[in-house]
């Protein structure tokens, strides 16, 4: 790997940025907004009779400061990461990226830093600002080493994390509105770092707004958490600021390698799916541990925290089986490669992309299952761990049903198939949901997953005191499989239909 | 090792139920000026761009010097250019920055990347356009850009798809000169156009394609001893060319004989000595010959004989 001065990605963007117009106008802009920033602060403490607080002025400077480069770093970078690759498949310089003779390494960090490099610039520039302007306004000098290594990690991580989804996006020109959404959602619950019962550290990754006020912000106007000696990685007492600087690094890792095997084929390698098992079982560790306060606070409220785990893994990998499914083309290749689909499904899995990922999804759903088992374990100890392992396995079902759902909705329709499986699924959960309104229905409910999280007084006492299986949970298993075999026949059939008349003829690879 | 710098053994790609190119056999010798050559659709960009590393086939495999391209593609990568049909440079860039570019891409640094990106565009003739920005140079002098960028690094294999379209007579003029002198450097050229005639003069072999596939492919001379074995003779006259015609329709292995105000222009498939008597014979019998020579047979009147040949045999 070339030095980073000799990256040609680098060089190009230093070579635009440089030019001494626009770099001279952006460091007089720079310099411009922090003088106008410093005027304004000091002139609002200016009061007749009263010296202004230097100390104060220097503290509330230094936040104007943080706060811009908090911008800079984590939305400026990934709105710019997020249009890297697509700007050169708009401008049609997309060819000319991948048959430059460097290795999908270098053109990931090419892409990363060259395309940042203006709130780079902009980082660096301000960091010494920031930093000695902070110290002489009295903030906690170990809170803003944290607060830059923060700062630093979290753009390195969303630097990456926009370059590997930019592999992915086309020619979708909508970067900075994705961007936007992000900013709102993420400032919503800045506040909540204020709340005498918050615990749950690792959100504050996804707000870094957030995590700008904890690390500012008067302790004693911050939750308990944030207190020294009272955050915790499983049992083991750690700052808390551990918990967001290894979420980073963990983002920064993961949308590196997706990156690299992406830009390692024209056409977008996807990460293995051994990689994604494993990133997916070391987040399900670290989310643990790093939940720890949270969840073993409530063991009360323990099955409300189980559904929630669930509902939002579900959904998590319920998506990631809908991106994963093969484009037609190649998932007809690997139908008809050889005979007993059956067993290939099972045994190229992880070493062929083409196979659907039947096997790879139910892997996730059991890392996830096995997490809430190890929190009960770890945590709580009060749930019935087979009704844990029956209600997950009627998830796992119904996640089959849905990705066999999906996959009649590609085969349908080539081109737009995908929105039309996404389209199928959303009718599938809707229309019980609907019709379960209707007196006499109510048990349609069943038919979707969320049967089982709904207030059946049952499920929840076969959950904690072990008693005999209640009949919703049948009519659940029931239904998921009945599903299943309707979707999977349906489907099977279709592919049967299609490779009768498909153009690829018998060919083994 | 063999003699021919890129192979490929039964390309194909595929784009949902289109055939894009289809089991395509190609071997391109060491030195050649290859053209690619099809009506539109028929698959030239798309084997293009698979040789060139931006497209993957469906399936297939394509060597260069005999290693398979796709195991380490970024070593391939720095022995080929490759100058797409529609491309947008970086405006923002002027055109010392913009090869300088490509040559670091290329590992070219220090004093030899400014002597070759200098030297470039001197062979580009863009020395008045330096220090000018990419997005100011006009269509001609961007396709020069391009082609020199696809040759800052002396490439081996130089791929080039429809190098010449959009320009006028004279820049197209200027952009084969160019490419003659990168051929007289060393690299192999392939080039793919559907316009015929700029290819005659320069190609030594050909690859005619149509619906993704080969109809012929080989040196330029032997498909056409091939598929039109007879020779086109036109003859000179000073005299009356009707009573020429006249004598030549009895001679044996003449045929297809066409007449004009000065010249009578017919196939012959017999030998040189052949030729040599049948001159003879015509100013023996009082035929005013003030010319006889050989025609060229064009790429054109090639291409038209072979898809001719095809659709013939596909009807029958």
């Amino acid at each position: 790997m070339p030095a980073l001065h000799r990256n040609p990605l680098i060089w190009r963007e230093w070579r635009i940025f440089s030019r001494p117009g626009k770099l001279w106008g952006s460091l007089i802009a720079l310099f411009g907004l922090l003088f106008l920033g410093y005027l304004f602060i000091s002139m609002n403490q200016r009061c007749d009779n009263v010296p202004v607080d230097r100390r104060k002025v220097f503290h509330d400077f230094s936040l104007f400061v943080l706060a811009i480069q908090i911008f800079a770093a984590f939305y400026v970078s990934l709105g710019m990461t997020l249009d890297s690759i697509v700007m050169e498949k708009s401008r049609n310089a997309y060819e000319f990226l991948v048959t430059l003779p460097i290795s999908a390494s270098d053109k990931t960090i090419g892409l990363c830093f060259g395309t940042t490099i203006m709130p780079l610039t902009v980082l660096v520039l301000l960091t010494p600002v920031g930093f000695l302007s902070g110290l002489a306004g009295g903030l906690e000098p170990g809170n803003l080493l944290w607060l830059y290594a923060l700062i630093f990690t979290g753009f390195a991580a969303f630097s990456l994390a926009g370059v590997a989804a930019s592999n992915g996006l086309g020619k979708f020109r909508g970067a900075w509105i994705l961007v936007l959404v992000f900013f709102g959602f993420s400032i919503s619950f800045m506040r909540a770092v204020q709340y005498d019962d918050f615990t749950a550290v690792p959100a504050l990754t996804l707000s870094p707004y957030s995590l700008f006020l904890a690390s500012v912000v008067d302790s004693s106007d911050l939750a308990d958490v944030f207190n020294s000696g009272n955050y915790h990685f499983y049992s083991f007492e750690a700052p808390w600021q551990i918990c967001p600087f290894v979420f980073y690094l963990f983002l920064a890792g993961l949308s590196y390698a997706t990156a690299v095997q992406r830009l390692s084929k024209p056409s977008g390698r996807p990460l293995p799916r051994w990689a994604v098992m494993a990133a997916f079982g070391l987040f399900q560790f670290l989310l643990t541990g790093f939940l720890a306060d949270t969840l073993r606070g409530c063991p009360g409220g323990c099955i409300e925290v189980v559904m929630v785990y669930f509902v939002s893994f579900f959904i998590i990998i319920l998506f990631w089986t809908m991106f994963s499914i093969p484009e037609y083309g190649r998932l007809m290749e690997w139908v008809e490669k050889k005979r007993y689909w059956p067993v290939r499904l099972l045994s190229e899995s992880f070493s062929d992309i083409r196979t659907p990922t039947f096997v790879p999804t139910a892997v996730l759903w059991l890392l996830t299952a096995g997490t809430v088992i190890c929190i009960d374990l770890l945590y709580w100890d009060v749930l019935n761990i087979p009704a844990l392992l029956l209600i997950a396995l009627i998830w796992l079902i119904y996640i089959w049903a849905y990705q066999t759902l999906f996959l009649l909705g590609c085969q349908l329709v080539r081109k737009s198939g995908n929105m039309i499986g996404a389209l199928f699924i959303a009718v599938a959960i809707a229309v019980p949901l609907v019709f379960m309104n209707i007196r006499g229905l109510e048990s349609l409910i069943h038919a979707t997953p969320f049967g089982l999280i709904s207030d059946d007084v049952s499920i929840r006492d076969y959950l904690l005191y072990a008693t005999p299986v209640p009949k919703e949970m049948y009519i659940s298993l029931i239904w998921a499989v009945g599903q299943l075999v309707v979707f999977g026949l349906i489907s099977a059939g279709r592919f049967r239909a299609m490779l009768a008349i498909s153009p690829l003829g018998k060919r083994v690879k | 090792m063999s003699e021919n710098i890129i192979t490929t053994d039964a390309l194909r790609k595929e784009y949902y139920e289109t055939v894009a190119v289809a089991d395509i056999n190609l071997a391109v010798g060491t030195g050649e000026i290859f053209g690619l050559i099809g009506p539109n659709g028929a698959g030239k960009t798309t084997t293009l761009r698979m040789l060139a590393t931006t497209l993957e086939p469906t399936s297939g495999r394509i060597f260069f010097r005999d290693k398979d391209i796709w195991k380490r593609p970024e070593k391939v990568r720095a022995q080929i250019g490759f100058m797409p049909d529609f491309f947008q440079m970086y405006g923002n860039l002027k055109v010392y920055e913009l090869l300088k570019y490509f040559g670091i891409a290329h590992g070219l640094s220090g004093s030899e990347l400014d002597h070759r990106v200098t030297e470039i565009i001197g062979l580009a003739d863009l020395n008045e356009k330096y220090d000018s920005f990419v997005k100011g140079l006009s269509r001609g002098m961007m396709q020069r850009l391009c082609l020199g960028r696809s040759i800052l690094h002396r490439p081996k294999l130089l791929l080039l798809d429809e190098p010449a379209s959009g320009l006028d007579p004279l820049a197209r003029k200027n952009l084969f000169d160019l490419l003659k002198r990168v051929h007289d450097e060393g690299a192999t050229i392939i080039i793919s156009s559907h316009i015929l005639g700029e290819l005659s003069d320069l190609c030594t072999s050909v690859g005619i394609m149509h619906n993704g596939a080969f109809l012929e492919t080989g040196r330029t001379d032997d498909i056409i001893r091939k598929i039109m074995p007879k020779r086109q003779i036109v003859i000179q006259l000073v005299t009356d060319p009707a009573a020429a015609a006249g004598l030549l329709a009895d001679r044996p292995g003449i045929s297809e004989i066409k007449v004009d105000e000065t010249r009578v222009q017919f196939s012959f498939d017999g030998t040189d000595n052949g030729l040599a008597e049948l001159n003879a014979a015509l100013v023996g019998a009082g035929v005013g010959v003030s010319l006889l020579e050989e025609g060229k047979t064009s790429l054109h009147e090639l291409y038209f004989a072979i898809a001719e040949r095809d659709a013939d045999a596909g009807s029958s």
